[in-house]
């Protein structure tokens, strides 16, 4: 099995994975703007990175590298705020957001047969 | 390359995308023949591990429901027989080392651009599932010999009889891989001797328990004061229903010391008398083992011994031993022996003939049992 083949074998299971994740990526956003408490907070951050890191992971298997980059940076900054590091603020979260919102962006382009655009450069702004 | 398709890989990770990359690893590395199981948590990979339905496990660190190197204790700690090789992510390489030091075999790390990186690992722990499996089998074996072993030394007689006027002599040499052979000396109430002999079809455990039922038969019936024939059909009717594809070739005699005489019964077992001039008298037996159908008849007869006179009972495994040429030692060697020591003692005599086996053979492995029974007449005993 060539990369080509490879890659058009996995590619539907991983746009269902993509799609999956970036739902539930949302769905623990829009709960984290609601300020919850600190417990859940945990909870949700934690959720978000194992997604962040599923999807790496799945990208790298489709030879993504804006995918697998873009969440490799959510997964770094999600791990600094695991840790006690840093803080999740409006701020921070706007810019997780965004993120998710390449990633459908990019699961439509894919759905449609076209290459998603490079990554954005979300996280470098601070 | 093909592995055999009872090869149970099961496979722990939460992408679905992974899993079927590393799906594709396996397929392309090692064809179709295996069976994948997949878990996508550590609960659902720990219930396949108590299922005992896995040879190899390919584990991902990162699970739902664990994280790190405490999923691949709760992995190692509910099997430890089973080896795992880490699916790790290149940011969790470190990781996977410490689980490579902690036991886990090996470590691969899930990137596409590394060619088929599963199939090395894979291959590896096959060999050594392969090796675990044929160490259990030769347990296993090892513990079924053990059982016959025990079996046959408590069912065999220590040695021969006293019988005033008669010499006796008994061995049975057993095979590695145990087979049924059976002897017994029974003191009776009137003073006779019964004498038996029997090959029980098969080795190792089950043939041992066979030969404890012929045993326990035979010893009971006899001492009943039965008639040989009805011994013997009893034997047969008793037996029967218990051997399924098994059966039993016996002899079974009544020996009067006094009087001298022989009356036996024989079920496809022979047995041989050479008088003192040399001469040879064949007692073959044509008809059915025991345990064949419940109605078939029993050869008895009577005979009346003389002095010198010299009764060979014997199981097959002695007239077919073979040599590296797969020559069978057979009966004319047996007898020729016989003929040219008859004047020798029982016990020197059943030297002899296992000395002739032996020296044929040449070394060859024996394959069966061999038992010899020598009784021989004489006033000076």
């Amino acid at each position: 099995m060539d990369m080509q083949q490879l890659r058009e074998r996995l590619m539907p299971v991983f746009l269902e994975e993509l799609n999956e994740c970036v739902s539930d990526m949302q769905r623990y956003l829009a709960s984290l703007q609601r300020n919850p408490e600190q417990s859940v907070r945990e909870m949700l951050v934690n959720e978000l990175y194992r997604a962040a890191h599923k999807i790496k992971g799945a990208a790298n298997a489709v030879e993504l590298g804006s995918i697998e980059h873009l969440c490799r940076q959510m997964q770094d900054i999600l791990m600094t705020v695991r840790d006690g590091q840093r803080s999740i603020d409006s701020a921070l979260l706007a810019q997780f957001v965004e993120a998710v919102r390449f990633l459908d962006v990019s699961a439509a382009a894919l759905r449609d047969g076209s290459v998603p655009g490079s990554g954005p450069e979300i996280f470098q702004r601070r | 390359m093909a592995i055999h398709e009872s090869f149970r890989i099961m496979l722990v990770e939460d992408s679905a995308t992974c899993a079927e990359l590393a799906k594709c690893w396996l397929e392309d590395g090692l064809g179709t023949g295996f069976i994948l199981h997949r878990a996508a948590q550590l609960s659902s990979a720990l219930e396949l591990l108590q299922q005992r339905v896995v040879d190899l496990t390919i584990l991902d660190l990162n699970l739902p429901d664990s994280r790190g190197l405490d999923t691949f204790r709760s992995i190692l700690e509910q099997d430890r027989s089973v080896p795992i090789v880490i699916l790790s992510s290149e940011m969790d390489e470190e990781l996977a080392l410490d689980a490579v030091r902690l036991g886990a075999q090996d470590y691969v790390v899930k990137d596409n651009r590394i060619r088929n990186p599963l199939a090395r690992p894979v291959l590896f722990a096959w060999e050594r599932v392969q090796r675990y499996r044929a160490e259990a089998a030769l347990r296993e074996n090892n513990q079924q010999l053990q059982v016959a072993r025990s079996v046959q030394r408590y069912l065999l007689p220590d040695g021969p009889p006293m019988l005033p006027g008669f010499d006796i002599a008994c061995r049975c040499e057993p095979a590695n891989l145990i087979g049924g052979d059976y002897y017994d000396f029974i003191p009776l109430q009137d003073g006779s001797l019964g004498l038996a002999i029997a090959d029980v079809s098969g080795h190792g455990t089950a043939a041992a328990l066979l030969m404890v039922e012929v045993r326990a038969t035979l010893r009971a019936l006899a001492g009943q004061g039965l008639g040989l024939s009805e011994v013997m059909h009893i034997t047969n009717q008793l037996l029967t229903p218990d051997l399924d594809y098994n059966f039993v070739t016996a002899f079974f005699g009544v020996l009067q010391p006094q009087a001298r005489i022989l009356r036996y019964g024989s079920a496809a077992h022979p047995a041989v008398l050479m008088h003192a001039d040399g001469a040879v008298n064949r007692r073959d037996s044509h008809t059915p083992p025991l345990g064949v159908h419940t109605g078939g008849s029993v050869i008895s007869d009577e005979i009346t011994l003389r002095d010198a006179d010299v009764l060979v009972l014997y199981t097959d495994g002695l007239v077919e031993r073979l040599n590296a040429r797969n020559g069978l030692f057979g009966l004319n060697r047996l007898l020729e022996v016989l003929i040219r020591n008859r004047h020798l003692t029982a016990q020197e005599i059943l030297e002899c003939i296992l000395m002739a086996v032996r020296d044929f053979s040449g070394g060859t492995p024996q394959a069966d049992d061999e038992t010899l029974v020598i009784v021989k007449v004489g006033s000076e005993y």
